[in-house]
């Protein structure tokens, strides 16, 4: 089994769900039963080089946050062999441009190339894809291991774990960062998790970190703790919980698990 | 159609840069260099050219300015002042149709 050396986990500290409401569709868009970080986007955490707020969407910045302390247990390894760490990633990122598109649907087409190159950034595309939170994540933290990013709505968890597993079992890297982040700033992400959770749990905003390294032996994943939870973190939730539980276990050798709301 | 004065150009330029960067204390002179002084990378570049063109409506191409520069100061690696695009954007805004 892998040992796990450190986690961090993010979670809202708004103790009553409540509905999410998106402007965009003149506020006819709503998500029932939510729980989300107060703090708009380029407050959920500093970075070290502020150009990347323009290309990290809300769930990267989450992941960033949650990821950034991991280099108090990192930074050994990293100073010997960057090459030694590897970040594997469960986030998905929804295309988040329904105010462009709804600026766009009244244009008429011979003016739709030049008002769509206003609207938008060329770095707009970077808070599309997956890969890039935890590529950023990365440069952030120096490291320059083997780089997984799952996207699997239910199973990217445990794919990430799985991967991490396999390569601390075959030696590839020397210590596994599994990270994984969910926002609710993309309503039609927001409402495909919903109707995945059930009616009772909240859904909610989180992003969670832990660092495993070698012991010897192989994990069993799949034993991973249920989701009959108040809450569903959408895609993150195995590893919010697996960070949660971690702290309830916490050992004194362990001293860096904290578990921040 | 009036052209934009040495003064709005640069204005809307210092603008453009602060944005892309992410530069809010740092000074931006015309002798500020984008590679040199403010680190900007390849990806900064087509952001800028993109927040100047939603100003000017003049599609600034770097690779254009960078040929430019290596050309006047014989060097393999050039770096490109806040004056230099000035100036290039001036001479796009000239060139412009009324």
């Amino acid at each position: 089994m892998s040992r796990l050396q450190w986690a961090h986990a993010l979670t809202p500290s708004s103790p009553e769900p409540r509905e999410s409401v998106y402007e965009i569709y003149d506020g006819h868009f709503r998500v029932p039963r939510t729980a989300v970080f107060d703090e708009p986007d380029e407050e959920i955490v500093e970075l070290p080089d502020g150009r990347a707020y323009r290309s990290l969407s809300r769930a990267g910045l989450l992941l960033v946050a949650a990821g950034l302390p991991a280099s108090t247990v990192l930074a050994p390894l990293v100073q010997t062999d960057p090459f030694s760490v590897g970040i594997y990633c469960a986030i998905e990122n929804g295309p988040n441009d329904y105010a462009c598109a709804k600026s766009m649907s009244d244009t008429p087409p011979d003016e739709f190339a030049n008002v769509y190159k206003a609207l938008r950034s060329p770095k707009y595309y970077f808070k599309m894809l997956a890969n890039v939170p935890p590529s950023q994540l990365g440069i952030f933290l120096g490291v320059m291991g083997p780089l997984y990013t799952y996207t699997h709505s239910r199973l990217a968890c445990r794919q990430a774990l799985e991967q991490a597993e396999c390569d601390l079992e075959a030696g590839t890297v020397r210590a596994a960062l599994v990270c994984g982040a969910f926002a609710l700033d993309d309503p039609l992400l927001a409402m495909r998790s919903r109707l995945a959770a059930s009616d009772a749990q909240t859904l909610s905003e989180a992003a969670a970190c832990v660092v495993l390294t070698a012991n010897g032996a192989r994990s069993d994943w799949s034993c991973l703790p249920g989701r009959a939870s108040s809450y569903s973190f959408g895609i993150v939730t195995d590893l919010v919980t697996l960070a949660s539980r971690s702290l309830t276990d916490a050992a004194p050798h362990r001293p860096g698990l904290v578990l921040v709301h | 159609m009036q052209h934009p004065t040495d003064q709005d150009l640069f204005s809307c330029i210092d603008e453009a840069i602060r944005t892309v960067l992410s530069v809010d204390d740092a000074p931006i002179e015309p002798t500020t260099t984008l590679v040199g002084n403010l680190g900007a990378e390849s990806i900064d570049f087509l952001d800028i050219s993109c927040e100047i063109e939603k100003h000017f409506n003049v599609e600034v191409d770097f690779r254009k300015l960078f040929k430019k520069r290596q050309a006047a100061t014989a060097s393999a690696a050039p770096d490109i002042s806040v004056q230099d695009l000035v100036e290039y954007v001036r001479d796009l805004c000239v060139n412009v149709p009324a």
